[in-house]
């Protein structure tokens, strides 16, 4: 708006004051704009007043983030607001940590306890899959593909036969939580029906409250590992379904038909259900027929017979080898028993370890040979494992043979041992008597010693016998002693004497009496006086060599009691002769 | 056989998990394990000769960070209010309870048990309290979870209260 065109239009009052033209203009302007320049005014006060924007952004901003987010822009969108939302959360705890407690507690528990159960009951499931299938050959099938595709066994197991199982079916009142009616496959094993409907419904009102959804919205499935459940919630009631495996939608489709059906059949029941759930009995075949289950078959195999042959065999075999050594075992147990009887073996242990029989204890060192027992009950030597310790047994029969090898009996001694007693007996010297009587308490196993059957040449029995198997010969026809008979005389009277210094003690006072004898060739009168006079005459050398005369008595017998048949010149010698018996103990009694 | 279901109302720590252990189990642990949630119990006992199945409903007890959520009340035949006597406070709240569930789900029978009655040197509740309670026409039983005194009885209330006459 310039003044000059303004001036044309004016003509003749052009020359009038500009002060006027500019009032006039002003005016005129005022009337055309005055709303416009209200508003102008005011949108710049608007603009200018950060108290007014707020109010304005106020408005909008939540209209405002939906517009963003519906453009896709949400990374950036969150991006901004991350920080602040964080700080906020910080801020809330830190100002008062109740509030987000009691916002997050309902959910905390339950979700703990439930990974808990859930890893507890996959962990056992898994180990029943295993059982199940692990002898099966297509266990081992699965086993091998497991390995190949590295999957845990039991989810190839499952997957390969299994497809889905429905294993229980719920009806259950919706207001107050009670089952009406619960079907299960017999092949299940399950927990309490109402207890599982009333935790059931308990769940889904918690599920519900927790997480505000639209109304209306219901928990529709719950899945543990391989199990899931699905429901399907009508006016009155509603139906749970406990799956394992997948199924297939059209499932779903027939519990909702079910659930229907239940409605449409029992109205009045549902609505004025008290707790008695008898009328719903009718309904148990309804609710069975959803009991259904699918498993993947495998092609059927060709019937394949050498697997079975070769089954049997194998059966065959192994029951032979289980047989075979069944058997030996026995034959081992029965050699250990053996074993076990032996005097100086002890077993203390007997096992089998690997194919080998291990037996140990204690051996004395004159017990059997093991080995030899071995040959004997025809068992493999190689087979035995023996460790020995050696000991001394006490048993008498092995202490006997340690005495043997120590005491070196001479011939004509006998030895035995009871009870730890050595006995020993018959004719040996004094000095062996005498070392045996020493050395035998350094046996083991020698307790005591008995020696009284053991003679040595000193005992009477001895010296009896040695003098009554002296005989003095004579010439045919003669009493005289022959001179060279001496030395036999010398020889008796020496016996003699140590008899008589033996006798009171052990043979009381012995009276040894010389008996004469003749040979035929005379008159049997003057063979008896012969034969007396021998005697005589021999009784006076004996006491002339030293022998006291009371001990001794002389008797003449002649021919009556020949020592030889006199077949010949020699045996006719024999019978011309003093011989010598030792009579006595003379005790009171004999006197 | 008739199902009903029973829910034990009351602020925390009154002992409403330890009367169903004694009702249902017959025993008693000084061990204060408290609910998260529900935990539901059965029991089916015999009341004038007619057999009934109990679904016992433990819930959470109210505190000042979760209040009772009133979903679990639904369809619920009778409430077991539960006072701890030792704690006055504690009956308020059951009370206030109460008037929530009616203003829910109308009126529902119930029997008040005071419980904890073993204990009483600590007792809170006047006998005038009790017999104002009573005087209301409301059944008001002592018990003990501990002892077992009154349990059999509270219940047996209930449910007589409960089943038509
Ligand atoms: N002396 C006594 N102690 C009781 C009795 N009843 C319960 N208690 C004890 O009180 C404590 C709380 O008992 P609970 O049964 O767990 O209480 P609750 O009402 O279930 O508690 P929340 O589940 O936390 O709501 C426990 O230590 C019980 O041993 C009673 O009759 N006598
Ligand atoms: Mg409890």
């Amino acid at each position: 708006m310039s003044d000059k065109p303004a001036n044309d239009v004016g003509g003749p009052s052009a020359g009038g004051s500009s002060h006027e033209d500019e009032k006039a203009l002003q005016e005129l302007r005022t009337l055309l704009f005055s709303e416009e320049q209200h508003e102008i005014v005011a949108l710049r006060e608007r603009i200018e007043s950060p108290e007014q924007r707020a109010r304005d952004v106020s408005a909008v901003v939540a209209e405002a983030i939906q517009m963003r987010r519906a453009r896709g822009g949400d990374h950036e969108l969150s991006a901004a607001l991350t920080p602040t939302v964080e700080e906020a959360v910080r801020e809330s705890v830190r100002k008062d940590s109740h509030v987000l407690v009691e916002a997050l507690f309902p959910v905390m528990g339950p979700a703990i306890r439930r990974s808990v159960a859930e890893v507890f009951r996959s962990t056992v499931e898994s180990f029943n899959q295993v059982l199940e299938s692990t002898f099966s050959i297509r266990g081992l099938q699965w086993r091998f593909e497991a390995i190949r595709i590295g999957r845990p066994y039991a989810e190839v197991a499952l997957l390969r036969s299994l497809v889905y199982r429905v294993e229980q079916v719920f009806l259950i009142h919706l207001k107050t939580s009670l089952v009406l009616q619960h079907v299960v496959d017999p092949a299940v094993v399950t927990q309490d029906a109402d207890m599982v409907s009333s935790m059931l419904s308990a769940i889904r009102d918690f599920v519900r409250d927790s997480f505000s959804t639209q109304q209306g919205d219901s928990l529709d499935s719950l899945q543990m590992g391989q199990l899931q459940v699905w429901i399907e919630q009508g006016p009155q009631a509603i139906i749970a379904a406990v799956i394992r495996g997948q199924a297939p939608q059209e499932l779903r489709l027939s519990l909702k038909e079910k659930l229907e059906e239940a409605h449409r059949r029992f109205s009045r029941e549902l609505e004025e259900f008290d707790g008695n759930p008898a009328p719903f009995e009718a309904f148990r075949p309804e609710l069975a027929a959803c009991l259904t289950a699918s498993y993947r078959r495998d092609k059927p195999a060709k019937s394949r017979p050498y697997l079975a042959v070769c089954a049997i065999v194998f059966a065959v075999l192994l029951a032979g080898w289980y047989g075979y050594t069944a058997i030996q075992n026995h034959k081992w147990a029965l050699f250990v028993e053996n074993l076990r009887q032996q005097p100086g073996i002890v077993v203390t242990s007997f096992q089998r370890a690997r194919g080998r029989y291990r037996i140990q204890g204690l051996r004395d060192p004159l017990a059997v040979d093991p080995e030899a027992l071995l040959d004997q009950r025809k068992l493999n030597p190689r087979l035995a494992e023996f460790h020995w310790s050696a000991f001394y047994a006490l048993d008498d029969s092995l202490v006997l043979q340690r005495a043997i090898a120590l005491l070196q009996p001479p011939a004509g001694v006998t030895l035995s041992v009871q009870n730890g007693v050595l006995h020993a007996a018959g004719d040996s010297s004094s000095e062996w008597k005498k070392s045996m009587r020493e050395r035998a308490h350094f046996i083991a196993g020698i307790t005591a010693v008995d020696d009284k059957d053991l003679n040595d040449e000193n005992s009477p029995r001895r010296l009896k016998a040695a003098v009554e198997s002296e005989i003095i010969l004579f010439e045919l026809g003669q009493a005289e002693i022959n001179p060279r008979q001496q030395p036999n005389l010398a020889a008796v009277a020496q016996t003699i004497q140590k008899l008589l210094q033996i006798a009171p003690s052990a043979v009381g006072n012995a009276i040894v009496e010389l008996v004469g004898h003749a040979d035929s060739s005379g008159p049997e009168a003057t063979n008896v006086l012969l034969s007396q006079e021998r005697a005589n005459n021999a009784v006076r050398e004996l006491v002339r060599l030293g022998i006291p005369e009371a001990s001794l008595r002389a008797t003449g017998i002649g021919l009556s009691s020949p020592l030889r048949p006199e077949t010949d010149e020699q045996n006719r010698q024999y019978n011309r002769s003093v011989t010598f018996r030792v009579v006595g103990p003379e005790t009171p009694q004999n006197r | 056989m008739l199902h009903k279901k029973i829910c034990m109302l009351g602020s925390f720590s009154v002992g409403k998990t330890s009367l169903i252990l004694r009702f249902v189990q017959s025993i008693f642990s000084d061990r204060y394990l408290t609910t998260v949630g529900v935990k539901i119990d059965k029991k089916v006992i015999s009341v004038d000769g007619q057999d009934v199945t109990l679904m016992l409903w433990d819930l959470y007890g109210e505190d000042e960070y979760q209040k009772i959520r009133m979903s679990y009340l639904r369809g619920a035949s009778g409430y077991l209010l539960v006072a701890d006597g030792t704690r006055i406070a504690t009956l308020e709240k059951t009370l206030a309870i109460k008037e929530e569930a009616e203003k829910n789900f109308g009126p529902t029978p119930f029997v008040v048990a005071l419980n904890k009655c073993d204990l009483a040197e600590d007792w809170e509740i006047t006998p005038e309290r009790e017999a104002e309670l009573a005087g209301r026409a409301w059944k008001v039983v002592r018990t003990s979870a501990k002892t077992g005194e009154g349990v059999e009885f509270a219940f047996r209330s209930l449910i007589k209260a409960m089943l038509p006459t």
